[in-house]
């Protein structure tokens, strides 16, 4: 016989049917399920970005330079003579590998030493809160550009500058959440039957953590967006000939009279692409959180 | 008794007049201010002032400055040849090549008190270029001179100690020709002079200076010569061109230099677009002392698998051509060919020969959007011959360290550069960068010859124009052919200026005239 009150309290890991009713939720929302849609379109065209791109976007043609959109170039040529909108679709790709790559890296980093600051001794949660909140008062751009003096522009410095900067927000989240959960009654007795931190970590704290982190990625994907095309429009990002949303930005930008669809059709997709995932960050924290939403609307 | 009384529309009438009234009076005070307005040019500078010493001087930023605060025996003439004219010098003999008279005119005044401009000023502002402690940048300039002779208070002889073809080109109507006062620079116990001029001897003074906002210039009341135009020039420094622009357009400014690739949006008569060749060179330059480019095939090869009419046709879309070696086509000693121009063929079989295939190299500039065409177009060439070329656009003065730094030896890590000079009108300015004495401090391809150095000493004492424009073009060969230099281009400099204003440029537009601007 087994006795009901000796039984481990389970913990509230979403099931199959909550993802379900978390996704109705998402798509009865209007901008949930707009932003929903463009960001599975970026996806499509950043997969299928081979594919679907008319032209090679590294191929130059300099006596088709700067021409304007037409049956052939749909948004034109570049400086360069390359086609705009093939440089735009393998852009799509820069950017969506920079952003799940960094917030990926950011999400892993926080949340691993989140854990650990939430779970281990008051001196090591000590030490770690002082070495989060030390590197979240590094001043993001000069960082961002000190990092990539010394080791040179390139993809990973820019992972680095990325993990390093967005870290600091999933260790606190983590580590909150942590503070709160580990008290909770079936972590308690999952401590009393002898269960490890990794165990405790993977199968009671992780999956009620999972709400807030995705809600947390959705809204950081915009600002590292926006941190790869800064430091690419600043020339210390993305480095030619690959193409990236900020290196189209500011090579148009220098044509901005003779050409204005070059910075234009580079800046658009930025934008966009900012206000979708915002909006599907806000949109996701209410399926996840219905009460909540009321309250904040 | 008359009631006073009135009433709500009363009072909105007698109010109405009463505005009416007032806004008549403003306008006609307004009209009468109007008519006493100083006349303002706002004209865009291409940078703050940092030093205003004719012997360690920064940029174009500065010497546009200059030009208008401070005179000189002679001065360049604006229009469109390099001609010369004078300036505080009532006369100027210079029948003996080796002692040159001159005569200052009477009654131009230093500002701040430091009285009359005089021989002895000459002196000074000449001699303290060979001084040890102002550390003159532009030194080389006065390199010839061996004293000024102070025959009166207002007549000199300068006596040179050889011949000096660059006197009257680009020394003496050039910067470094301006004249201080001893007085006021003496009396600050300083060497050098800092962004306070002290003392301005030219038609305008510097009234204010804020920081990376405005240089503001006013006349100077001690000015005895042609009285300027504008009674106020505010000079906006705005280093990118394409906000300058935009400022113009706005009619934030009056006269502004646009971006090459503006050029045929503008309207050439309405816009008073100004073009002219530039007086500066860029070069794709390779370090002799990086391991993978000691091998002079490998940067022969390099040199053969660039296509310059391509590099310079993609970035400048025809408004600029090719450049045949370093010194800009107006000046003396231009070529009109290179020795190893574009041969793929070449290159590949120079690279099979050194075993170089697969190289891959890194080409570093300082951050602008036409040399990161270039880079783009030569990183394709490159790639067409099996080199992989990775692009490091950077802040040039990072760059500049790197090249520099001999002592820590990371120069040795850059492989491939752009380098963009100026210069004067004179191809000795072009040349004297090249020496081995410069070798690490503005020779970042470290090519030395003694040989060469002795050639290029011996091009800036000829007198004979014929004789001296071989010698240039033998000096540029022999650079051509230590493999170490790839000749780009020379590009334009150009100008728009509003319908109010008549501008004034030297013959290369790379300066704005100021004291020769007026009005349309």
């Amino acid at each position: 016989m087994t006795d009901a009150s000796l039984a481990v309290p389970r913990s509230r890991r979403p099931s199959l049917g909550q993802s379900g009713a978390i996704l109705r939720r998402l798509a009865s929302s209007p901008a949930g399920a707009i932003s929903l849609g463009f960001i599975l379109l970026l996806f499509a065209v950043a997969i299928f970005a081979p594919l679907v791109a008319p032209f090679d976007p590294i191929a130059i043609a300099p006596r088709d330079r700067m021409q304007p959109p037409s049956a052939v170039h749909w948004l034109g040529t570049d400086q360069l003579g390359r086609d705009v909108l093939s440089r735009l679709i393998f852009g799509t790709r820069t950017a969506l590998q920079v952003a799940l790559a960094g917030t990926g890296g950011a999400f892993l980093v926080g949340m691993c030493l989140g854990m650990v600051s939430g779970l281990g001794p008051k001196w090591i949660d000590s030490l770690l809160v002082l070495l989060n909140d030390s590197l979240k008062a590094l001043p993001l751009i000069l960082f961002a550009l000190a990092l990539v003096s010394i080791y040179g522009p390139s993809m990973v410095t820019l992972g680095v500058i990325i993990t390093l900067s967005m870290a600091p927000g999933y260790f606190r989240v983590v580590r909150n959440q942590v503070l709160v959960l580990r008290n909770a009654d079936y972590v308690v007795a999952a401590q009393a039957m002898g269960a490890s931190w990794l165990r405790q970590s993977m199968t009671h704290l992780l999956p009620n953590l999972i709400g807030p982190i995705l809600v947390l990625i959705a809204m950081d994907i915009p600002a590292v967006i926006g941190i790869e095309s800064g430091l690419s429009f600043l020339g210390q990002g993305v480095q030619p000939p690959n193409a990236s949303w900020g290196t189209m930005l500011s090579e148009g930008y220098a044509y901005l009279r003779q050409a204005p669809h070059i910075a234009l059709t580079a800046g658009a997709p930025i934008v966009l692409a900012t206000i979708a995932f915002t909006f599907f960050g806000e949109a996701l924290r209410d399926a996840l959180d219905p009460r909540g939403a009321g309250d904040r609307r | 008794m008359t009631e006073f009384r009135i009433n709500r529309r009363d009072l909105m009438r007698r109010l109405g007049a009463g505005g009416l009234a007032l806004s008549a009076s403003s306008l006609l005070g307004a009209g009468a201010v109007i008519s006493q307005e100083a006349r303002v040019l706002r004209i865009r500078n291409d940078g703050d002032i940092r030093r205003l010493d004719p012997a360690t001087r920064g940029g174009w930023y500065d010497e546009t400055v200059m030009f208008a605060i401070f005179s000189g025996l002679v001065r360049y003439a604006p229009g469109e040849k390099w001609a010369i004219e004078l300036d505080a010098a009532e006369s100027l003999d210079d029948s003996d090549p080796l002692n040159i008279a001159f005569t200052l005119r009477p009654g131009i005044m230093f500002t701040g008190g430091y009285g009359e401009l005089t021989a002895e000023d000459v002196k000074f502002s000449y001699e303290r270029f060979l001084d040890p402690a102002v550390d003159a940048v532009y030194g080389s300039d006065w390199g010839a001179l061996a004293e000024v002779e102070v025959t009166g208070k207002y007549s000199g002889i300068i006596h040179l100690s050889r011949p000096f073809a660059p006197l009257f080109t680009s020394t003496m109507p050039h910067a470094s020709g301006l004249i201080l006062s001893k007085a006021a620079l003496e009396g600050s116990g300083e060497a050098v002079i800092g962004t306070d001029p002290l003392a301005c001897s030219g038609p305008y003074q510097l009234a204010e200076w804020r920081p990376r906002e405005m240089i503001r210039l006013t006349r100077n009341p001690g000015w005895t010569g042609p009285v300027p135009y504008y009674d106020e020039i505010q000079l906006l420094p705005i280093a990118d061109l394409t906000s300058a622009e935009t400022a113009f357009d706005a009619g934030d400014l009056d006269v502004t230099q646009i971006a090459v690739n503006s050029i045929p949006v503008r309207n050439p008569a309405a816009d008073k677009l100004v073009v002219k060749p530039a007086l500066a060179y860029t070069w794709l330059g390779m370090n002799v002392e990086n391991e993978t480019l000691s091998d002079i095939r490998v940067r022969r090869a390099i040199q053969q698998a660039i296509d310059v009419q391509e590099v310079v046709e993609a970035t400048f879309g025809g408004a600029v051509t090719p450049a045949f070696g370093l010194v800009p086509p107006p000046l003396l000693g231009a070529r009109d060919a290179d020795l190893y121009p574009f041969d793929p063929a070449a290159t590949k079989a120079l690279l099979a020969e050194a075993g170089a295939e697969g190289l891959t190299l890194t080409l570093s500039f300082g951050a602008d959007p036409d040399l990161m065409i270039a880079a783009q177009v030569i990183q394709a060439q490159l790639a067409a011959v099996g080199i992989t070329l990775q692009i490091r656009s950077m802040d040039s003065a990072t760059l500049t360290a790197q090249q520099q730094d001999n002592a820590g030896g990371s120069y040795k890590e850059v492989e491939l550069f752009f380098t963009t000079f100026t210069t004067a009108p004179d191809p000795s300015w072009v040349t004297e960068w090249f020496t081995c004495s410069q070798v690490g401090v503005w020779n970042f391809q470290r090519t030395c010859s003694e040989d060469w150095d002795a050639k290029n000493a011996a091009a800036a004492e000829e007198t004979d124009p014929a004789v001296r424009n071989q010698m240039y073009i033998e000096l540029q060969d022999a650079l051509e052919e230590t493999g170490a230099y790839v000749f780009l281009y020379h590009g334009v400099n150009a100008w728009v200026a509003g319908p109010k204003v008549t501008p004034a440029y030297s013959a290369d537009a790379q300066w704005a005239l100021l004291r020769d601007f007026t009005g349309a």
